[in-house]
Order: C-alpha cells, then sequence, then structure tokens
C-alpha cells in the first residue's frame, strides 16, 4: 500500500495553515484569477508565497487551482502566472484545459500538472490520453464507483485522485450549464449559482402537475462522505484523497481533515469499523449538509438527495482557538468566535492528542473581569481547562 | 452551404433526409448514448447502414456520454456487434473513446464534449490529438464561436437548431424524486417539464437507463445568422433533433441547404407552435454576478 496523500482545501492563508496544522498532507487553493470558485477568498501572489514557504517547512505540498474552463479573452496573462507560480516553487496546478497543459509544459520546467475533476475521467483509456498530452496526475470523476476507481488504477497508468468528502455536484462536473442558463452566471468558470439545488414544479406532457406540493422536484445532492471505503481506496493505490470546500471554514477543516487525518493513519494498520464509526461521529459535528457515500457503492438513489431542505444544522457550535495554555495555572488563552458562558458543556479538539470534555467554570475577559459570559467574535479571553491543551487546539460547544 | 448533420428518429429519415440534402446522419443505442429520445436496438444498426449505403449516406454513431471503466466491455461488444469499421464517422464525448477509436481505426472521429472546447487553443490541439472536427462548447455566445470558425474552419461543427441540453447527471433525478415521494410513475424515455417557482421558464427533462437530462425552455435558432456564420467559414452545422418534429427537422436542414428561404422556414415552424430563441448566443455568462435575480 503506497503512502496516500491527504489533500485539502483552502480558501485564504489562515485556513491553509489549519489544514496543514490539522494533518493535511496537501492543500490546494486559488489564485485571484483562473480558479473556479470565484467566491472563495483566494490568494494574491504574495499569499501564494508564504503559502508554499509555510507549507514546505511543514513538510506539506501546495497545489494551485486554474481550473477554469477558459474562453479565448481568459487566456490573456495565463503564460506569466504559471511562470511566477513556478518561481515561488508551487509544487502543482490544477487545470482543466488542455490548452492549460500544453502552455504549462512549454513556460514552466518542474511545475507538476494536475487534471481537474471538471474534465470527467471516468476510465482508463482517457488516462492514457491524458498522459500522452503530459498530465502527471487525474483527479477522477465523482461518478466513477469503487470498482471503476480500482480497475483504473490497476492498470497503473497515472496518479490517481479521488473526492473523500465534501459537496458533490449532481450533475456531471465541466458539463453543467444551468446556471448559465438561469442565471446568467458561468458554471465552468467560477460562477455557479447552485441552480440543481432549487426546487422546481414536475409536469407530465399535457402539463399536468406530478410533483408533491410540501416537496418539490430538487437535484441538490447530499454531501460526499467516504469514510466507508478509506480503506478500499488505500489498498487500490490511489495517490490522494481530496477534501472539497474551498470556502468552508477553518472549524470545518480542523473537524474534517483532523478525522480523515487519524482515521487514514488508523487504516494503515488494518480496517476498523470502530474507528470509521469514530470519525463518523468527529465528522457529524461540522457538517453542513447531510452526506452519503456517493457513487462508490452504487448510482445513487434518492437517499442521496436533499428535498425540501438545503442542509443541516451544525450539531456542534465552534466556540474559539487556544492561543496558548499555563499548565501551572490551567488557564488557557483563546480567540473567541461564538458566545459561550459557564456552565457550558465543551470539548476541545486537536491533532495532536484526543478529544477531552470539560465544564466552562471560568472566564476572564479582555478587561480581566470575571464573566459569566462571552459573546465578542475575535476578543482574546482566559477560560480554565482542567487538561492541558496545545495552540491550535479549537474547542467546540457540546451537544447535550 | 453549411452541411446539416442530425440524430435520426427513426430508418425512413435517412431516405427522407437525404432527399433534402442530407449527406451524414447519426444513429446510437440506448448503451452508447445519454439524454438522447431515439435510439435503435444494437441488432438493427446494421440495416440502418446497409440503408445508407445503398443510397450514398454517410452513417455514423453517436457514443455522446462518458463511459465509466466498469463498461469498458459493454462498450466493445457493441463496437464489435455494430462493426467498428462500418461507420462513416463517429461522434465521441469521452476522450477515452475518441483515444481507443483512434488506435483501433482511421475513421473519422468528431469530438463534442458539450460544454469543454471553449477556446480556439483546446478546438486546436483536439484536432492534433486525433479528432476530425470539433464542436465548441455550447455556452459560448455566437461572436466567440465564430472566432474559433474563423481560425478553424472546415473542423468546426456548431449547433444551428434545437433544445440545447444544460445539465445531464448521472443519476437517476427524476427516479429517485419519484421514490422520495412514493408515486409509481415511469420516468425513462417519456419527456417531462419544470418550472422553477422563481421564473417563468418550463425547462425540459427526459430520463434514460444513463441518468438525467435537462434542456433549455426554447429551442435555440440561428436561421437568421446562416450568412454570418457561411462567411466564417462554418461548412458543418449541428441540429438537436430531441422533442423535435421530423417535418420540422427537414424544414430547417432545406433551409441550410438553400433550397427555401427564411420566410418560408419561419413559415413552416410557426404552424409547430415551438418557442424560438437565442439561447445564449447574445448573451455572455460572467463569472461573477451581484446577485442571483
Amino acid at each position: 500500500m503506497r503512502q496516500v496523500e491527504l489533500l485539502a482545501p483552502a480558501g485564504d492563508l489562515h485556513r491553509l495553515k489549519t489544514a496543514i496544522d490539522y494533518g493535511a498532507d496537501a492543500v490546494y487553493i486559488g489564485g485571484k484569477s483562473f480558479s473556479l470558485r470565484a467566491r472563495a477568498s483566494n490568494f494574491d501572489i504574495d499569499d501564494i508565497k508564504e503559502a508554499v514557504m509555510y507549507a514546505h517547512d511543514h513538510g506539506a505540498k501546495v497545489y494551485v487551482t486554474v481550473n477554469m474552463i477558459p474562453h479565448q479573452e481568459d487566456l490573456e496573462g495565463l503564460s506569466d502566472y504559471l511562470k511566477v507560480l513556478e518561481s515561488i516553487q508551487v509544487d502543482a496546478i490544477i487545470v482543466a484545459s488542455l490548452h492549460v497543459v500544453t502552455l504549462a509544459k512549454q513556460v514552466t520546467d518542474h511545475l507538476e500538472i494536475h487534471l481537474s475533476t471538471q474534465l470527467s475521467s471516468t476510465n482508463a483509456h482517457a488516462l492514457r490520453f491524458y498522459k500522452k498530452v503530459g498530465v502527471d496526475r487525474v483527479v477522477l470523476a465523482r461518478e466513477c464507483s469503487l470498482t471503476d476507481i480500482k480497475q483504473i488504477t490497476s492498470q497503473d497508468i497515472l496518479p490517481t485522485e479521488v473526492f473523500i468528502h465534501g459537496g458533490m455536484c449532481v450533475n456531471i462536473s465541466g458539463r453543467c450549464t444551468l446556471s448559465n442558463h438561469m442565471t446568467f452566471r458561468d458554471a465552468n468558470r467560477g460562477g455557479c449559482a447552485q441552480s440543481c439545488r432549487w426546487k422546481y414544479e414536475c409536469y407530465d406532457q399535457n402539463m399536468q402537475p406530478l410533483h408533491a406540493p410540501d416537496i418539490l422536484f430538487s437535484m441538490s445532492s447530499k454531501d460526499l462522505n467516504a469514510t466507508t471505503v478509506i480503506s478500499d481506496l488505500m489498498q487500490a493505490n490511489v495517490c490522494s484523497l481530496k477534501i472539497e470546500g474551498r470556502m468552508k471554514s477553518e472549524y470545518y477543516l480542523a473537524t474534517v481533515v483532523g478525522a480523515y487525518r487519524k482515521l487514514i493513519d488508523g487504516m494503515r494498520n488494518n480496517k476498523d469499523d470502530d474507528l470509521i464509526s469514530v470519525t463518523n461521529i468527529e465528522l457529524s459535528k461540522a457538517e453542513n449538509r447531510a452526506t452519503f457515500s456517493g457513487f462508490y457503492h452504487q448510482v445513487p438513489d434518492h437517499h442521496g438527495h436533499l428535498y425540501g431542505v438545503n442542509g443541516a444544522g451544525v450539531t456542534q457550535e465552534f466556540l474559539g482557538v487556544i492561543m496558548e495554555y499555563d499548565p501551572l495555572t490551567q488557564m488557557a488563552t483563546m480567540q473567541v468566535r461564538n458566545h459561550f458562558e459557564t456552565n457550558m458543556a465543551c470539548e476541545v479538539f486537536g491533532p495532536h492528542h484526543e478529544n477531552e470534555d470539560f465544564v466552562m467554570t471560568k472566564i476572564i475577559n479582555s478587561d480581566g473581569e470575571h464573566v459569566d459570559r462571552v459573546y465578542k467574535p475575535m476578543e482574546i479571553v482566559q477560560i480554565k481547562i482542567p487538561f492541558n491543551v496545545d495552540p491550535k487546539d479549537f474547542i467546540r460547544k457540546r451537544s447535550t | 452551404m453549411i452541411e446539416i448533420m442530425t440524430h435520426i428518429h427513426d430508418q425512413d429519415q435517412i431516405l427522407a433526409l437525404k432527399s433534402s440534402g442530407c449527406h451524414r446522419l447519426t444513429v446510437t443505442t440506448p448503451f452508447l448514448s445519454s439524454g438522447i429520445e431515439h435510439t435503435f436496438d444494437l441488432d438493427n444498426i446494421s440495416m440502418l447502414f446497409d440503408i445508407a449505403e445503398n443510397i450514398d449516406l454517410k452513417l455514423g454513431i453517436m457514443i455522446n456520454r462518458l463511459i465509466k471503466e466498469t463498461e469498458w466491455t459493454t462498450l466493445l461488444d457493441q463496437l464489435h456487434v455494430i462493426g467498428i469499421t462500418r461507420p462513416s464517422f463517429y461522434i465521441v464525448s469521452d476522450v477515452g473513446v475518441l483515444f481507443y477509436l483512434k488506435q483501433q481505426t482511421d475513421i473519422p472521429v468528431y469530438f463534442h464534449s458539450d460544454t469543454t472546447i471553449a477556446n480556439q487553443y483546446d478546438a486546436s490541439l483536439m484536432l492534433e490529438h486525433g479528432t476530425d472536427i470539433v464542436m465548441p462548447a455550447r455556452e459560448l455566445t455566437l461572436e466567440k464561436k465564430l472566432q474559433i470558425i474563423k481560425s478553424l474552419q472546415a473542423n468546426i461543427m456548431i449547433p444551428v437548431f434545437g433544445y440545447q441540453v444544460m445539465s445531464r447527471s448521472y443519476r437517476p433525478l427524476l427516479n429517485n424524486y419519484f421514490s422520495q415521494i412514493e408515486k409509481n410513475i415511469p420516468s425513462k424515455h417519456n419527456l417531462f417539464f419544470f418550472k422553477e417557482d422563481q421564473r417563468d421558464n418550463i425547462y425540459l427533462g427526459y430520463e434514460d437507463d444513463h441518468g438525467f437530462s435537462m434542456f433549455t425552455d426554447e429551442v435555440m435558432s440561428l436561421l437568421e445568422e446562416k450568412q454570418q456564420l457561411e462567411d466564417a467559414g462554418l461548412t458543418l452545422g449541428w441540429i438537436d433533433s430531441n422533442f423535435l418534429k421530423e417535418e420540422d427537422i427537414q424544414t430547417v436542414i432545406e433551409y441550410f441547404h438553400d433550397r427555401i428561404t427564411l420566410e418560408q422556414t419561419i413559415s413552416r415552424l410557426t404552424n409547430s407552435n415551438i418557442k424560438l430563441g437565442k439561447g445564449l448566443n447574445y448573451q455572455d455568462t460572467a463569472t461573477i454576478k451581484e446577485e442571483v435575480k
């Protein structure tokens, strides 16, 4: 079993650091231009430079998405951009255009080229084609089953990458123009309005209604959760396991990346069903949509969709981040993210230890006053935690 | 003149469209296609090729969907039954299928992905890598399509008429929905209509063994742009024949083949009660907008 890479998304520098701190082997980010997630925060060149330095110092890699499907006018400046990315030692670019592959090969020497899921690779012959073009890795289409993936990877054509968690397009990636037609926003250049998640009335050919009045037709997909197949993917020698979500919060990343890190490390020894359950409990604390196993086991039935709702509420509230801890006083300095109060049941989680519970007993606000509650985001406060915690650990509210 | 190619509804159309001036038509099977209203049993394909050959018409096979690795054996079986060298050409959407066919045969392979060839360089690269004709992304404006046509001319085909596919899902979205609301309604091989409550548009939906496709609410028409297309060097146009009457398809073909005037064409189409529009040909789509209306 080859060493598998855990690849996490990051919408900005702060989230990149969180993803790496919580165990990502590599992080993918978008630049200000050429990237599909136009509404993600995205990185300017100085940010990318700092991101690469931080990642490399921590043994991680940075991939920059250049994955819009470019129109003619979108190509201006691309050549220079690629050269700059190479000069600041970005490890790879993720692309969705053969022209961008060819251009990158022409103007750079060492930039690795990964082919985006936008080009929907579903078979070994597609990988052979892309290998001939000069691609170094292929992100397989989400429509591939576990069997498809095993059969593709067994032919050892190119390193492969698959999605394991996060949002799923219900339509074939890179081939959807619902948003283009319905909102004049280009789904394949970063402007997707997620028209697939809207609700539609459904009629037959005589315009007789077929929809249920309280549950309209929707194409909205649940999020992917591949915990049950991680072991199989590792044994199939998939190169990289990818988490979706460049627009997701630092709390989401810490929870999801941390959970999959522990699962992958645990799976290296043997498949453990208890570990999968523990991982799913942890993941449920960050999810904002219900999840399912995607196409890994079967073509999704109605259990793979969200009807009537767009997402479920988060079950655990993110309270703040530990900045430092004094074991003598048992007082932690933390940065507040959501309001909390004394007597609240809390949980600490972090990349280097198991989750631990405590009850909030003592809070000192930024003015040095003992208080019963805090509510100002980003305020620096002190709280009592009766066990050792580390900087960058997160605190969440425990559900009762 | 712009030669028109289309996908046929039934075997009688081969003769009918030949008489309208068509030289190239396509057929497909249920396995090879997705979101195509009219398919043919594998066992009947050979007969269609016989008919086409007898009247000196080129019949091609359309494989307009992605083929998963676990389906590859079935693909090869179907090509074996058809006879891999029997078709005059193939139209494919999967680069893996393109790659395989070009290794096995010299028969022309046309490539369309619906969306991913959006500039002249990508189109040119597909030609360099073995495809003979490329259909650029459907969502491009006419101006952008013309730019690609001018640079690559005889190697480009664009849709000139028909309901445009907006999305393809591998999931049986309609069957899944009916299961959710516990209604026993056959979802496959029937036309359905969809209306989002904030909009007046009525979109078309069609489901088959390979998932669900949603189509535009109006027929995209480039009838008025014929001269412009010819001046740019377009020699091949495509009619998306889904959900259209055979007589309307024939009317449009005759128009593009200079057999009837625009006025005659519009007059005939008006009788069919279809809503014509320009789709995204005059509407560029931005990467971002302030709000979704």
